[in-house]
């Protein structure tokens, strides 16, 4: 099992009032939304160009967050690796939703050999780190921006999968769904009018965790030097370039951290309303 | 009882075997072909035809795949693409160093998640709880080698505490290899300790609403030996599970601590094997990382079924 599974299965937090919870976390992801799509147009820098005059150079009226080994201005680095990350987690979500969800509802409903040959193909998954499961794709197609959405959407459909399958299979047999069949609806009409709408909150609930896996992994993996590569940037090859300098400019390493805290922990608030609002049964214990 | 426990060794058996072929198929889905990617593009093409036939990879399929899976099963991963070592040899040289990172990682994570987690639980809603899960939302949100790096710089760099990176074995010197595993360790700990603290609160406040809890409240009993006695005797089943639902998580985490701190264990080949596209190499890690996941959760269910009755009808 990984993170995935751990926190999809187990959020909870106490009861406490909810609307500090919007401010902090809409908050924080309004804020780092202006950055990535405001910053670089109020910098004035392109965020490849390099400046070799100033290289290192500490924060200051012209680079309000310093720049990097070759002079590159690293605020407006920043926004823009930003928005390759979003896109990356973005990008990842939906592609492990579009293989999930159908995949859950699927075997979910029809039960029987569909639904046993899926789900042990879900446990194996369980049995290897997400993050081993996605270097391991990287592996086969190299590293770069698409390869890394691919690695992390295949990587995260399993979790996902396994969690559509049970919330299905907990409304399946309920009386309303007996009802549309007893007047005659067919298999696809329940699946679609009567079980999906069902299941909604919980999939907006379970994208938003997931999207922040997505970015915490997105940079993980640009870490290791597995995610997209320079001159590009993004949060994870930022982190990627500053262990380089580390000792001596440790500055770099420490600034290059802080959006992701944040938008995730924005991410994760959010999804914490989300289930308060839409969920109330998986809602706070 | 005996029962349960060889239908739960059972269940592992078609997940061992479903792994070994996902591994198995892993290197024959790669673009190209295996023998140009060990020697190179313009190769002799006699030598090629050799290794070919060597490697058995004009057999049909399962023929391959019986024959290395017989291979595996005696310990022969074959050999590195990169370094032509054998790679069992390299991976039984790291192992110690994963391992005792792992197990100095987790006594960190539980040191600090089960008591953080078992006081949440107990006083579910106080400000103590509220403290808490605060902190939890946010050590979920801290990326593991961020908060390594900044430990580095604090307790290494500023303050001179300990050193900084690097790797001495344990039967060299032991004082050292100690000193050098605290940061890393500490960093693996910080980084699962929010999981477990979840899974703990979550397990503590699920056992809450049994009816032998409210028993013992009805009896009179003070809250504090309600707790003690009843809600953590029963927690604890649910609590083996959680941990060892953690050590994917754990293992995935040393991938990245071992990078940061020049820890020589199995986590570096994972990028250094993907890099240098050394397939044999990143074959032999999943299907390791695997098998560790695997036996752990069995043997932690096993221990379930020991301690819970009720686990053992299901």
């Amino acid at each position: 099992m990984s993170a995935v599974a751990v926190v999809a299965a187990t959020t909870d937090g106490p009861r406490v009032k909810r609307g500090w919870k919007v401010i902090v976390g809409g908050g924080l992801l309004g804020f780092l939304a202006l950055f990535m799509l405001v910053g670089p147009l109020i910098s004035g820098y392109d965020p490849n160009a390099t400046d070799l005059d100033a290289r290192f150079a500490g924060p200051s009226a012209q680079h309000w967050l310093g720049t990097d080994d070759l002079g590159r201005d690293l605020f407006t680095r920043m926004a823009v690796g930003g928005r390759m990350t979003m896109l990356i987690a973005l990008g990842a979500v939906a592609l492990a939703s579009a293989i999930a969800i159908p995949l859950g509802l699927l075997t979910g409903y029809l039960g029987g050999w569909v639904d046993l040959a899926v789900m042990r193909v879900v446990d194996l998954f369980f049995a290897i780190p997400t993050l081993l499961v996605a270097i391991g794709i990287v592996g086969l197609f190299g590293p770069s921006f698409s390869t890394t959405l691919l690695a992390l959407g295949l990587a995260f459909w399993p979790f996902y999968a396994r969690l559509v399958r049970s919330a299905v299979v907990g409304v399946r047999d309920l009386a309303y769904t007996d009802a549309a069949r007893v007047i005659g609806a067919g298999r696809w009409r329940i699946i679609r009018k009567e079980i999906l709408p069902a299941l909604l909150p919980l999939l907006i609930v379970q994208t938003t965790v997931l999207l922040g896996f997505a970015v915490l992994d997105e940079a993980g993996l640009g870490f290791l030097g597995l995610g997209v590569q320079p001159p590009d940037a993004s949060w994870g090859s930022l982190l990627a370039q500053s262990r380089g300098f580390v000792l001596s400019h440790p500055w770099i390493g420490v600034i290059a951290g802080v959006p992701i805290l944040l938008v995730v922990l924005g991410i994760n608030i959010m999804a914490d309303v989300l289930r308060d609002r839409l969920d109330p049964q998986g809602a706070s214990t | 009882m005996v029962q349960y426990i060889a239908r739960r060794l059972l269940l592992a058996v078609p997940l061992l075997f479903g792994l070994s072929i996902l591994a198995f198929a892993y290197v024959r889905v790669i673009p190209g072909d295996p023998v140009t990617a060990m020697l190179g593009v313009n190769s002799d093409p006699e030598l090629v035809a050799r290794l070919r036939d060597q490697l058995g990879l004009d057999e049909p399929w399962y023929q391959q795949y019986l024959s290395w899976l017989g291979n595996v099963l005696t310990g022969d991963f074959g050999l590195s693409y990169r370094s032509r070592m054998p790679v069992s040899d390299i991976l039984v040289d790291r192992i110690p160093a994963t391992l005792e990172l792992a197990l100095g990682g987790l006594l960190v994570g539980l040191l600090i998640a089960i008591p953080a987690g078992l006081y949440a639980g107990f006083r579910r809603g106080s400000r103590a709880d509220n403290v808490i899960t605060g902190a939890t939302l946010v050590g979920l949100a801290t990326p593991g080698f961020w908060l390594g790096t900044l430990l580095m710089l604090l307790l290494a760099l500023q303050l001179g505490w300990l050193p900084s990176q690097g790797y001495v074995p344990f039967d060299v010197d032991p004082a050292q290899n100690l000193r050098l595993l605290v940061l890393p360790a500490l960093t693996l700990g910080l980084a699962i300790a929010p999981y477990l603290a979840r899974l703990t609160r979550t397990a503590v406040v699920e056992t809450g609403g049994e009816p032998s809890v409210a028993y013992a409240r009805a009896q009179g009993l003070p809250e504090r030996t309600v707790a003690r006695t009843v809600v953590l005797r029963i927690s604890i089943p649910s609590l083996i599970v959680a941990v060892a639902l953690t050590v994917g998580f754990l293992l995935a985490g040393s991938i990245i601590v071992e990078e940061l701190f020049n820890w020589p264990g199995m986590g570096r080949l994972v990028a250094a094997g993907v890099s240098e596209r050394d397939y044999p190499m990143i074959q032999a890690l999943m299907l390791i990382y695997g098998v560790i996941f695997i036996v752990v959760n069995v043997i932690a269910e096993v221990l379930q079924g020991l301690m819970d009755p009720r686990v053992r009808l299901t």
